[in-house]
């Protein structure tokens, strides 16, 4: 594991502090989808670098790969057919995968530790080596990403390349980008980047133009510029996305109350037999079964 | 039915109480209860992470986990069938919860032996079961069923498409909310059971009290049985 | 040698200069059997025949070659990463046409249709039968682009070497290998069985180190050419300005008394002394317009921008300031390589389009355009109205000549009502990725986009399968009903448009989900460029 541990910032299921004390800037993947062609050139190039294999797709009506991303694709476009009601029509393009949240509702969810773990420079990762295949994750992300897979029981996500920007290179699907949709960097200059992008398509008639950082998840290392940022649903986005109330609610409250009342229910039965002692019933009520001579 | 087993007097002053498939289903419940409450344990905090350990590791009690709620509902199931009639509760348990106070305080010592040997005019009478066990008896089959409903839910939770999230959800919190319950429940029987009322645990094993103790705690079953019997 | 002579007084006519090139490309094709005697070897070299009308040549353009093929007049033909019968128009004709050789070598990374033309996968598609091909068809395998070094030019004619990545598969060769060897055993063959008219092949200038596997360094250099001797100073001729075996470093460089060498004119500058600039990667670019100056090699002679005369006013002064292409300073033009004579001064006036012999452009251009000098508006050969500016006239282009062979049916709009298109995804490139899994993954399966009204219309769903037929034959592929194609209304009349992309086929891995988008495409080609109108064509479409 090595240098790495030194930057783990939170980690799931874990009752102490998580290890790391490296300060390293966050960093971001910004998605202009207003540039983006769909041509899958990020797909490929995540397969290819995590060496996962092709998935056996069929034509269902739409230039999208698959419906969802899944274990061995672990970024996807959506093609959305977007049409309002005053006619207009968009086909938008976004490319799907991990958020990296600030605050994970994944990680959050958790109950094996170390399964995941949120390095300081913002990155959610899995470690599978840990992981029970609960598929808790499934429930605490508010965008759908982690995938299960069949053979090994396991969760897969888009890793941002951790192994890659450890070594100073930027991810996969960054170099592989033709249009230069997609860049990398601290997240401090990427959203003042967006900002401007975001200006220059107001400009240009783009009114709602708007930089996606949900502040419901704290913030995101996957940054993205939304055309009509009015409607994120129109590109898949969930509009206020957070940790779902009912794992907060699972995770906090209800996880005290609940050990309180065990402790409290054991301790109390303690006490009662003290206090109380067993029933004292009359010395031939007691419940002696005579053994027969067998 | 009813008190499903033929009365059976057994020899020398006992009689059977438990049967042996009434015995071997709770034991099934019982150590299947405790597996999931041990595995449950370690996914509840991780301050008890140590117990998966110790079962074999934490992504074969993820695996086994469900298992083993199946057989856990199995056992339910097959309690429900055997004791369904013998765990409606009727007005005499109405009665009974009346002084249910003084039970738990064990003030039953105060009885005079007399009215002890007639059994507690003091407190309403009981029959097979008394209204803690029936309690505990319905408390254990919704939370059974609530187990297995959200259990299978989070089971199969990545087969479980994007528009049934709220299932998800719903079952993240209520799976755990009915062990609570259950726990609670599983905590006080196993005390009463082993320290509280003495015998109680030898009657489930062995499956024969004596007349004298049946007489004492269970007056009403005991009677239904021995008057069968004197009938016969 | 003719050449053209200056129709202008201040042209600089640089085509003057074709005598130099064409003697030098002589000498490399026939080096020393090239001489001021014979010609330089004209005589061997192959040449078009002469047309019907006096003064033409035949059209040996793509769709011509296919229409020669499918009149016998053809015995051989060489297909080199080409997949004619699905990339070109008109499949059926190019299936038809192959069976009329005796001969095909292919020469390619994986099976394709073209290479198994003569497969009963492929002949059901004109209701043919395998045992009765009589074509006898070689299949060879190649390296693809990362197996072997050379170079890759892009539209903008920048010249980029590029480096072997791994070693080829099993006996996989490079193209030039291959080449080789057969032109070394034909030459073998020539020589000692003697034939109809073995002399090319005989006088061929085959001097690289290694004859079966030409290095294709060797290859850029004599593409580049050489001094054969030592060349003179053309102002000074006492001044040796090139010593013989020196790569040339200019066009003026070339000459025409068959003392240089040179493969291609336009190359000469990409390796000189100072070596193949094509593998150049200095990323400075101190003009700030993405000139990168001395990244790789731009022909001609590293101009990255041609014309660029015109980038600068009367006086010599930019009309853009901040896009300044050359500008005069007073000696010289300077900024990007000048398309101009370089020391011209503005007050000169010389013309800027130098290669012309009256040194400005042209309106009308007889001779080398088909139409013209008017504009006007022509509807396809295959249109669903009535052309609206001659709407008892002329429908479409009357120097555009269908072919007339039984395959080459044009259909109407009564019967076929529908427009249909061809168009290429970024998932897949050409016919070849359907051997790659991940492009298999992007875009599975053969699909045509419909409108969805027109979808409505018929009861189509998206995924159902459906039938487009034209008049040169039908495919079966799933319906894609979308929004994204809206009816038109063409002169008054309510048109719908399909598309289809095109790079599906039968072979390849896995099962092969598609049909070739070209069964149903003709091959009537523009008179100027002679490229095929496989992108506007008339269709009918139903459930399948």
């Amino acid at each position: 594991m090595s240098g790495k541990v030194l930057e783990i910032r939170a980690m799931s299921a874990t009752s102490t502090p998580a290890p790391g004390i490296r300060s390293t800037p966050v960093v971001a993947k910004l998605i202009d989808t207003s540039t983006c062609i769909g041509c899958k050139a990020c797909e490929v190039a995540c397969q290819e670098w995590n060496d996962l294999p092709a998935e056996t797709t069929v034509q269902i009506g739409t230039y999208q790969t698959l419906p969802e991303t899944t274990p061995n694709l672990w970024n996807l476009i959506k093609f959305n057919e977007h049409e309002t009601s005053d006619g207009a029509f968009h086909w938008l393009l976004r490319k799907d995968q991990c958020m990296h949240c600030a605050d994970p509702g994944c990680l959050t969810a958790c109950p094996a530790p170390g399964a995941i773990v949120q390095y300081n420079n913002g990155i959610v990762d899995f470690q599978q080596d840990n992981c029970i295949g609960c598929g808790y994750c499934i429930a605490g992300c508010p965008f759908n990403v982690p995938k299960m897979s069949r053979q090994t029981k396991k969760v897969y996500k888009c890793t941002l390349c951790v192994d890659r920007v450890s070594v100073g290179l930027e991810p996969a699907c960054i170099k592989a980008c033709p249009t230069n949709c997609l860049t990398f960097g601290s997240k401090d200059v990427l959203v003042q980047k967006a900002q401007s992008r975001v200006a220059q398509l107001k400009a240009a008639g783009f009114t709602q133009a708007a930089v996606y950082d949900p502040p419901g998840v704290g913030g995101t290392s996957v940054v993205t510029i939304l055309a009509y940022g009015d409607n994120p649903e129109a590109y898949g986005l969930p509009k206020d996305p957070n940790i779902s109330f009912a794992v907060q609610l699972w995770k906090s409250p209800l996880k005290w109350i609940g050990n309180l009342a065990i402790m409290g229910g054991i301790i109390g039965t303690f006490i009662h037999y003290l206090r109380f002692g067993p029933k004292h019933v009359p010395e031939d009520a007691e419940n002696k079964p005579m053994e027969a001579k067998r | 039915m009813a008190t499903m087993m033929k009365p059976v007097k057994v020899a020398y002053g006992n009689v059977l109480r438990y049967t042996f498939s009434e015995r071997l289903v709770h034991w099934a419940a019982a150590l299947s209860y405790i597996y999931l409450l041990l595995s449950g344990l370690a996914f509840w905090t991780p301050w008890m992470w140590w117990v998966a350990m110790m079962l074999g590791g934490g992504p074969v009690c993820r695996a086994v986990h469900p298992w083993m709620g199946l057989i856990f509902t199995l056992a339910v199931v097959l309690m429900y069938r055997m004791w369904l009639p013998d765990m409606r509760i009727t007005k005499t348990d109405l009665e009974w919860k009346k002084t249910i106070r003084a039970y738990v305080r064990n003030e039953e010592e105060e009885m005079h032996p007399v009215q002890a040997e007639r059994g507690f005019a003091r407190f309403a009478p009981v029959d097979r079961f008394n209204l803690g066990q029936k309690y505990l008896f319905w408390l254990m089959f919704w939370g059974g069923i609530t187990l297995l409903v959200t259990g299978l839910i989070l089971w199969f939770s990545d087969y479980l498409p994007w528009s049934l999230r709220f299932l998800q959800l719903i079952s993240v919190f209520l799976h755990p909310v009915a062990f609570l319950l259950t726990l609670g429940g599983f905590i006080i029987h196993v005390y009463m059971g082993t320290a509280v009322v003495r015998g109680g645990f030898s009657s489930v094993i062995r499956g024969e009290v004596s007349e004298r103790w049946a007489r004492y705690h269970h007056r009403l079953w005991y009677e239904r049985i021995t008057g069968a019997i004197a009938k016969k | 040698m003719i050449c053209p002579k200056p129709l202008r007084p201040d042209v600089m006519n640089f085509m003057a200069n074709y005598d130099r090139f064409a003697v030098s490309q002589f000498k490399a094709y026939y080096g020393k059997n090239a001489t001021q005697d014979n010609d330089f070897g004209f005589h061997l070299h192959p040449k078009l025949p002469v047309g019907a009308a006096p003064g033409t040549y035949q059209n040996w353009s793509w769709a011509y070659i296919f229409d020669h093929m499918y009149d016998g007049q053809m015995q051989g033909f060489f297909s080199f990463g080409m997949n004619p019968v699905a990339n070109g128009p008109h499949s059926r004709k190019a299936i038809a046409a192959l069976g009329k050789l005796k001969w095909l070598v292919v020469t390619e990374n994986f099976e394709t249709e073209t290479a198994s033309f003569w497969k009963d996968e492929v002949q059901w598609l004109n209701d043919g039968k395998s045992k009765d091909v009589q074509t006898e068809v070689f299949l060879l395998p190649a390296a693809n682009f990362a197996e072997k070094d050379g170079s890759f030019t892009n539209s903008a004619r920048w010249i980029v070497w590029k480096y072997k990545a791994v070693d080829p598969p099993g006996e996989a060769k490079p193209d030039q290998e291959i080449i080789a060897r057969i032109f070394l055993k034909v030459r073998e063959l020539y020589e000692n069985e003697g034939g109809k008219y073995p002399d090319p092949i005989k006088a061929l200038n085959w001097w690289y180190t290694s004859p079966t596997k030409p290095a294709l360094e060797e290859v850029a250099k004599e593409i580049n050419g050489w001094a054969l001797t030592d060349v003179m100073d053309e102002k000074d001729p006492k001044t040796v300005a090139l010593k013989a075996g020196d790569q040339l470093g200019k066009f003026y460089d070339a000459r025409a008394d068959g003392s240089t060498l040179s493969g291609n004119w336009l190359y000469i500058g990409s390796y000189t002394q100072a070596g193949n600039l094509t593998q150049r990667r200095n990323g400075a670019d101190p003009s700030g317009l993405g000139r990168y100056s001395e990244w790789a090699f731009n022909w001609p002679a590293n101009r990255r921008v041609m014309y660029n005369r015109c980038s600068a006013d009367a006086t010599g002064k930019p009309w853009d300031a901040t896009r300044a292409g050359i500008k005069w300073n007073g000696d010289k033009w300077v900024g990007d390589v000048p398309d101009y004579k370089p020391d011209s001064p503005p007050e000169a006036g010389m013309g800027a389009f130098i290669m012309n012999p009256e040194g400005v452009a042209r309106l009308f251009v007889p001779g080398q355009f088909a139409e013209g000098p008017w504009t006007e508006h022509y509807e396809p050969m295959e249109s669903p109205v009535q052309n609206p500016l001659h709407p008892d006239g002329q429908n479409s282009n009357p120097a555009a000549k269908p072919f007339k062979t039984q395959w080459d049916q044009l259909g109407k709009s009564d019967e076929y009502p529908i427009v249909a298109t061809t168009y290429r995804l970024t998932e897949h490139f050409h016919y070849w990725t359907k051997n790659n899994q991940y492009n298999i993954q992007g875009q599975p399966e053969f699909f045509v986009e419909i409108p969805e009204e027109l979808a409505a219309e018929k009861g189509i769903k998206s995924t159902q399968n459906v039938r487009v037929t034209s008049a040169r034959g039908s495919i079966v592929g799933k319906a894609m009903v979308t929004k994204r194609i809206k009816p038109m209304t063409i002169a008054g009349k309510k048109v719908y448009q399909i598309g289809m992309p095109i790079h599906w086929g039968f072979f390849g891995v896995g099962e092969q989900r598609g049909s070739i988008a070209n069964l149903v495409t003709h091959s009537v080609v523009d008179p100027n460029s002679f490229a095929p109108e496989y992108k506007g064509f008339l269709v009918k479409l139903e459930k399948a």
